[in-house]
């Protein structure tokens, strides 16, 4: 008897399913977003094992040069002979840890700014939007590119700590002081370029949650107003943010490589994508293929984040789709 | 209305000079100053106490204003004033005075090196604004009205890889396919670099091309526009699609529909003039990109216009030409946000500024 009620309670109450789980549940109908996270992930590995895939080195010239791709070089070698999907597959290295540290930051300084500029209001709000306004009038790649070019004309130097730099070193495989501060560099112009709409963003979730029940409930409790926007703001807020930082990724490494290509970002003997294709535009008469890997890597990698950030954004939020 | 432009007007002024400052300290306040680079090859090519460095500097930093304290020079270089009498008297930026190129083209004023580029660029920047008008439109439109269908989502996807796609790496496939293996092959083929060619050329079915001809320069042409148009398209086809679903879901498009009104005329006469009206902004916010022209298609065509102007001009250093060029981006910027609040109360009227 016991049993048979078991089984009827059982099967009358719905199973309790984690709140990932149900995420994971509706991002896997995704079937793009999930290719795409598959994509990224191989591309990280990529990047990771590096070292391992080809049994060439990254930057000696070889009397092989300009050879079109076959079963030695998969995908040919330079103008100076070297293997070109070892140089790729280091420049993913570079491409990601750009994308990602700036999205971090940038992420970072908008939610900070959105959040005060909701939560509080008033002059700040006002202050802060007219700030945003101002940076959005100006027109972003030629200013970019005027910024990088004065800090790598090497009038400005800042010193970043030795742990940073270490750091930042051990991730893209560079030991170079100098190429480690160049991509700094590029990686502090584009994060402070690139959070207003971050902080648009956050501030409009503030403004909407600013004026429901529980917040005049914690206020009323006494809690601080730090502890209101970390603890029952920004939770709350993280579905567009997830999705919004998600799509910067992509659109922060196509800026970079378009920096690269255009020859005031990261600087050869370091490989980017963009970089690389920078040198193949000059071959592109007499070898045009080269042209072609590099920029797909940029292509496939932002497509993908694409994909990802529009699969998570039906996952995280069915509100929030269009 | 009067009140809001007198208000708009101001703080466009206040945002014109904060620019403006913004530039001139972008620009001058760099340690060592932005002759520091000049400064290094004078003592590379002579050597550190090599003939006149010291005194070739200080006539250099003496042109540009440097030696002035910093609020004198800017003054100088934004309104011409304070006037110094061992000096030559300067225009001030506000009142149309660029200066003169000193890298790019020594001795040639900024205007008139301007005057040469802008053709090319306005040539390019409005056929492959006219372009993505004409296809994005009528696709945003289709998708919107056929929401859900097949083309629907063939033009939402063909959107996705075009809002991915970096537009140097899509004009170098464009010029590798189009331009390099078409010629190897011997089919028609599309001529690339620059804005017309050298010499005659001769190109499959219209026999040979003479360089500076209409045809010459047209053949040119395509492949640019193109690769530009891919990236407006892919935005402007979006963004006619969301108008026109908001359109849709309006209360008078049912009732046209519900007095027996054929679709197709609802469609054309009802919704499509409504849903067309956020397009203004675009236009209008096109403007700054028309002079400004487009940094990266120019410069993987080798197009001669007014974004590979700014790349050289950055390159060679050549700070008056630099100033000048970011200097106009802004006001056209500025002016066409204004431009775009102000036309779009003329086309919809019930929006009021105030």
């Amino acid at each position: 008897m016991a049993t048979y009620s078991a089984t009827a309670e059982e099967l009358l109450t719905t199973k309790q399913e984690s709140q990932l789980h149900v995420i994971w549940r509706r991002f896997r109908r995704h079937k793009m977003a999930v290719l795409g996270l598959v994509i990224i992930l191989s591309l990280i590995l990529m990047g990771a094992f590096s070292s391992y895939l080809t049994p060439y080195e990254r930057d000696e010239p070889t009397a092989d040069i300009n050879l079109s791709p076959s079963g030695l070089h998969w995908l040919g070698t330079d103008e100076l002979g070297r293997d070109m999907f070892t140089r790729i597959a280091f420049a993913a290295r570079i491409s990601l840890t750009v994308g990602f540290a700036v999205t971090f930051l940038t992420t970072l300084i908008g939610m900070t700014i959105g959040s005060v500029s909701g939560y509080f209001g008033g002059w700040v709000d006002n202050l802060a939007m007219r700030l945003v306004d101002f940076m959005l009038t100006i027109p972003s790649l030629p200013l970019l590119l005027v910024m990088s070019k004065i800090l790598s004309s090497g009038g400005f130097i800042i010193q970043f700590p030795e742990s940073v730099l270490r750091f930042f070193g051990w991730i893209m495989a560079v030991s170079d002081i100098k190429s480690i501060q160049q991509v700094l560099y590029i990686i502090l112009i584009l994060a402070l370029l690139g959070w207003t709409s971050e902080a648009r963003l956050i501030r409009g979730v503030i403004l909407s949650l600013r004026e429901q029940t529980f917040t005049e409930a914690s206020r009323a409790l006494g809690v601080s107003h730090t502890r209101i926007i970390t603890r029952h703001m920004i939770p709350n807020a993280l579905a567009p943010l997830i999705v919004a930082s998600t799509l910067s990724v992509g659109g922060v490494i196509v800026v970079e490589a378009a920096l690269s290509f255009l020859g005031f970002g990261i600087q050869p003997p370091i490989p980017t994508w963009g970089n690389l294709l920078q040198n193949a535009q000059n071959d592109l008469w007499l070898y045009p293929w080269k042209a072609l890997y590099p920029g797909l890597f940029i292509f496939l990698t932002s497509l993908s984040f694409n994909f990802l950030g529009d699969g998570l954004r039906d996952a995280l939020d069915p509100r929030l789709k269009i | 209305m009067g009140t809001y432009l007198v208000r708009r007007f101001l703080q466009l002024a206040v945002v014109i000079l904060l620019a403006t400052m913004v530039i001139y300290a972008l620009l001058n306040a760099v340690p060592g100053g932005p002759l520091s680079g000049v400064r290094q090859e004078l003592i590379n090519t002579r050597g550190a106490t090599g003939a006149n460095v010291a005194s070739d500097m200080a006539r250099l930093q003496r042109d540009f204003d440097l030696d002035l304290p910093v609020w004198q020079s800017y003054l100088r270089w934004l309104i011409g004033w304070p006037k110094l009498a061992d000096r030559p008297n300067r225009g001030g930026i506000l009142f149309g005075d660029l200066g003169d190129s000193w890298q790019v083209a020594r001795g040639q004023s900024v205007a008139s090196l301007i005057q040469s580029r802008l053709g090319n660029t306005l040539l390019l920047m409005t056929s492959a604004t006219l372009l993505s008008l004409l296809v994005a439109i009528p696709i945003g439109i289709n998708a919107a009205v056929r929401q859900y269908s097949a083309f629907d989502y063939l033009a939402t996807t063909g959107a996705f890889f075009g809002t991915a796609m970096p537009v140097f790496w899509f004009g170098m496939m464009m010029i590798m396919i189009f331009a390099y293996y078409f010629k190897q092959l011997g089919w028609f083929y599309l001529p690339t670099g620059n804005a017309v060619a050298l010499r005659p050329y001769d190109v499959p079915f219209l026999g040979t091309v003479l360089p500076e001809t209409i045809l010459d320069r047209g053949l040119h042409l395509v492949l640019p526009t193109i690769v530009l148009s891919l990236l407006y398209m892919a935005a402007w086809s979006r963004y006619t699609r969301t108008s026109m679903l908001e359109v849709l879901r309006q209360d008078y498009v049912r009732t046209a529909r519900a007095k027996g009104l054929v679709e197709r005329l609802v469609i054309s006469k009802h919704a499509l003039r409504n849903a067309l009206i956020p397009l203004v902004t675009i236009i209008a916010l096109q403007i700054p990109g028309l002079f400004g022209g487009a940094i990266l298609t120019e410069t993987v065509f080798n197009w001669p216009g007014m974004g590979r102007l700014y790349i050289s001009g950055l390159n060679a250093g050549d700070w008056p030409l630099v100033m000048s060029l970011l200097f106009i981006t802004a006001v056209l910027t500025v002016v066409s946000n204004l431009l775009a609040d102000v036309m779009y109360t003329f086309v919809d009227p019930r929006i009021r500024l105030s």
